[in-house]
């Protein structure tokens, strides 16, 4: 009664209601208003924002954006009173929906945040109702009002805060029609853009606390090395030097490379530029361990051995086809080098290990598997691990992986003061985790005039019997992947795409030779098998709303000839290169164009289609394209890393180049208009790229190149491996 | 000590004289929109116009800069009166990641002061030296081309 009172007398407005609620002004006394939060995604706070509690991790992937622009619709919110928050690392609250990684947020969240927003938004309807005494029927949200059909009434959320904590919402809520949408569908402007171009963005490495002091560790360079002796009696000495600390190698889970912490020696002082100049005067004598003969010609060669001594078949998809038929078979491989993610914002963070509890600010994309890493690594309980997760300068799967927050949580502990750590760039391209060296192993199998029986696949990364993203319905046989003993000479780090990436590069490479070899065209040959191809026993559950279909990916490359203007031969100078591929559940061709003149490749433009289901916002969705593309080109193009005797060869930027504006072609995205649930696009674009390159190189010269990077075009076909 | 004139103000600092510039204005000054990236050069994500003129921060003892007149990220334009290069990046929605924008609003800018016109060659020589490891080349472009056309 009191409250429905108090809403009474300062319902003339959401100004009285305000000063009301925080200030309890002239001694009334009502109750001050408190925000109302009814679910763990959102609150509405008493002067009308909208607080959104966004679980998924914002790299620059757009996620957030497009997750507050669900919220935004299905709530009825006014977008400009939306404040969004990265939710701290909580498996209570965000149960499996935290980790951001395999493109799935929008997937992950689409149905949960909406449910959330929809309650939240009915309870809101009930209370005006009932104030108005209309039926909620009657009533709708939007704009951060509850409307009356009726009566033409309107009331602020705010100002329903009171009465709405005494609704319930019923149990089958009505989502919001399409036709009703404000907000999904539209190019929005990324939330954070703003802050970015003003520069007022905090990330982790801007973070700043009281008493803070600033770390740098100098890594052993050989994966698991370790430090023998060392000398700091100069570095100590130096002016703002705090602390040397020696850190004790923490081993990484035996096959995800999750965590983990090189042996190293670390420099804490005064300010950042003090720690990394000290930190390059320390005296190191490592014992480089085992991996110190060694590099990536090593693993190749034991590849190679594998590949020829056992070769069994661990599974396959679509009916095989007896041996007996046979009668030819060409093959080819598929040489992928170790990358780094390079993410533009170095790895960093920032812990204070209090003793009793730990707080970290990281831009981080596993917010919950780093607490609970956190937790084990200090014997906290979980409750006294708190991670705020921070806006990250990139990720692309390396902010997944912990081992940049323990090294900071170790070395506050023993300063007892919070401790910035940054990753110099030469830390995150010399001593970091990579996407791992892999080869990838195709045949096609072929009987008698020329017909085409199917496909074997045996890679290194590939996850073969659980991997479906081969779409084209003829038999594949996948063989047990190959094994090498020197399995940890480098870190594995997730990176963008994962092992989608070595599978489509050789997939789509040896669609083209599978196609040239048929005397077909390779467009046409795809979609050809892709016309007919029954995908239906991938589908393992066929409850779920999110089933593989080849004709979506069919359609994809349709569009993609259509809109480039595909022709099997050089037009205006320049060759078409194809790929198509699927991946959880987007689907992705590109076309790429390019001509090669005297040895000198350029690329001049890539034509993208994309269908990932209901676009949330097509502009965030291009970007990743455009991004993907980009990323895919600078993998094939401009390096990659390279070992010798167990240290990586690369340190920066002018000897790991990324792709510059000038060398970056024109893209044109092309989006399918779809009813299909909604899949994620940071790496669907991805895994295409390479090969639509090298599609194209040989449609230009004959040439056939397999192994990346592709630094420069061999002059004659002899050339070709 | 040292002083600095920057974004109008001055500030007096007493930093190492060999101290990079980027790290005083983050660590020392606070203006943390200036950010580091590679420390040598490499990328453009510390910007910053001296004298009208884009130079990478990373690389620039404090002590060449005092006579100098500093612009920074911050200096451009605020969330409330955003510079014109500061609302075609919105417009045209380049920002992923956002952390080498500081430094490509920067060189954007000093480009578009000292040129207002310039031609696509002229754009691509002004701008190759900021790396975006997000890949938002093309949308920086249009952002500029956006900018030119008004
Ligand atoms: S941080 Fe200065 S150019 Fe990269
Ligand atoms: S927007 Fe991420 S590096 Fe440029």
């Amino acid at each position: 009664m009191e409250r429905r009172f108090f809403l009474k007398s300062t319902s003339f407005g959401a100004g009285g209601l305000l000063i009301s609620s925080f200030i309890g002004f002239m001694g009334c006394e009502t109750e001050p208003v408190e925000p109302w939060e009814p679910n763990f995604f959102l609150r509405i706070m008493p002067d009308g924002t909208v607080e959104f509690s966004c679980p998924q991790s914002e790299i620059g992937q757009g996620t957030s954006t497009g997750l507050t622009q669900i919220l935004a619709d299905e709530l009825g919110a006014d977008w400009d009173k939306i404040k969004i928050q990265l939710a701290d690392g909580s498996y209570e609250k965000f149960p499996g929906t935290q980790g951001t990684g395999g493109s799935n947020g929008i997937r992950k969240l689409w149905e949960p945040l909406r449910k959330a927003a929809a309650m939240a938004r009915e309870m809101l309807i009930l209370a005006a109702s009932k104030k108005w005494d209309v039926l909620p029927v009657d009533c709708y949200a939007k704009d951060g009002f509850v409307h009356s059909t009726k009566t033409q009434l309107k009331i602020a959320f705010e100002e329903l805060l009171s009465l709405v904590k005494d609704e319930y919402p019923s149990e089958d809520i009505a989502y919001k029609k399409e036709s009703d949408y404000q907000y999904i569908g539209k190019s929005i402007s990324g939330h954070k853009n703003k802050k970015i171009v003003t520069g007022s963005l905090e990330y982790s490495m801007d973070v700043t606390l009281p008493n803070m002091v600033y770390a740098r560790i100098v890594r052993c360079p050989v994966f698991g090395g370790v430090v023998k002796h060392f000398n700091a009696d100069a570095v100590e000495k130096m002016p703002g030097v705090i602390k040397i600390v020696q850190i004790e190698p923490i081993p990484v889970f035996e096959n995800d490379f999750v965590g983990g912490v090189r042996s190293g020696i670390a420099v804490l002082a005064d300010s950042s530029w003090r720690a990394i100049k000290a930190s390059e005067l320390l005296e190191i004598t490592w014992d480089y361990g085992a991996n110190a003969s060694l590099d990536e010609n090593a693993i190749f060669k034991e590849f190679e051995k594998n590949e020829k001594a056992v070769n069994p078949i661990d599974g396959g998809a679509f009916s095989d086809f007896p041996n007996a038929l046979i009668e030819e078979t060409i093959s080819a491989r598929y040489t992928i080098p170790y990358q780094a993610n390079a993410c533009m914002e170095p790895l960093n963070s920032v812990a204070f290990h209090k003793g009793y509890e730990v707080e970290v600010w990281a831009g981080t994309q596993s917010p919950q598997m780093t607490r609970e890493r956190i937790a084990e690594l200090t014997g906290l309980p979980l409750a006294s691990v708190i991670i705020h997760n921070k806006f990250a300068g990139g990720g692309f799967g390396r902010r997944f992986f912990t081992d940049f927050v323990e090294e900071a949580i170790i070395l506050s502990g023993k300063v007892r003061r919070p401790v910035k750590l940054i990753w110099t760039r030469e830390d995150t391209i010399s001593a970091s985790k990579y996407h791992p060296y892999t080869v990838e192993y195709w045949s096609a199998h072929l009987g008698k005039n020329n017909t085409f029986l199917g496909f074997s696949n045996r890679g290194y990364f590939t996850r073969a019997s659980n991997y479906p993203s081969y779409l084209y319905g003829k038999p594949i046989r996948f063989h047990e992947s190959i094994q090498n003993s020197a399995k940890q000479l480098l870190p594995r780090a997730s990176w963008r795409s994962v092992m989608a990436y070595p599978w489509g590069f050789g997939m789509e490479s040896f669609m083209d030779e599978v196609a040239h070899k048929l005397g077909k065209d390779p467009l046409a040959f795809r979609l050809e098998l892709l016309g007919e191809a029954d995908v239906s026993s991938l589908n393992r559950n066929p409850e779920s709303p999110y089933q593989l279909d080849a004709r979506r990916l069919r359609k994809t490359l349709e569009t993609a000839s259509q809109k480039s203007g595909y022709t099997k031969t050089t037009k205006e100078g320049r060759a078409f290169g194809v790929s198509a591929i699927m991946y959880n559940y987007s689907y992705c061709a590109h076309i790429a164009e390019v001509s090669v003149n005297e040895g000198q490749l350029k690329v001049h433009k890539f034509t993208s289609v994309v269908d990932c289901g209901k676009v949330i916002n097509p502009s965030q969705v291009k970007s990743q394209i455009e991004g993907s593309i980009v990323w895919g080109l600078t993998a094939l193009l401009k390096g990659c890393i390279t070992l010798k005797e167990g240290r990586v060869q690369q340190s920066n930027f002018h000897d790991y180049p990324l792709l510059r504006y000038s060398e970056t072609p024109e893209i044109e995205v092309h989006l399918i208009a779809s009813d299909h649930m909604p899949t994620g696009v940071g790496e669907p674009g991805v895994p295409g790229v390479a090969p639509a390159v090298l599609n194209a190189i040989h449609n230009a010269t004959g040439i056939r190149l397999r192994d990346a990077p592709v630094l420069e075009i061999p002059s004659t076909l002899e050339a070709q491996g | 000590m040292i002083s600095l004139h920057i974004n109008g103000k001055y500030y007096t600092i007493e930093d190492d004289p060999a101290t990079p510039l980027l790290w005083v204005l983050r660590d020392s000054l606070g203006l943390k929109g200036t950010k580091y990236g590679c420390g040598i050069g490499q990328c453009g994500a510390c910007s910053v116009m001296v004298d009208g003129v884009s130079i990478r921060s990373c690389t620039l003892p404090v002590e060449t800069v005092t006579d100098k007149t500093i612009v920074t990220i911050e200096g451009i334009g605020t969330e409330h009166k955003l510079h014109p290069v500061q609302e075609a990046w919105i417009a045209e929605d380049v920002p992923q990641c956002g952390y080498c924008q500081s430094g490509q609003i920067i060189s954007a800018v000093s480009l578009l002061d000292q040129n207002p016109n310039p031609s696509l060659q002229d754009i691509k020589k002004a701008m190759d030296g900021n790396l975006c490891r997000c890949g938002t080349y093309n949308r920086i472009e249009k952002a500029i081309l956006r900018v030119k056309s008004i």
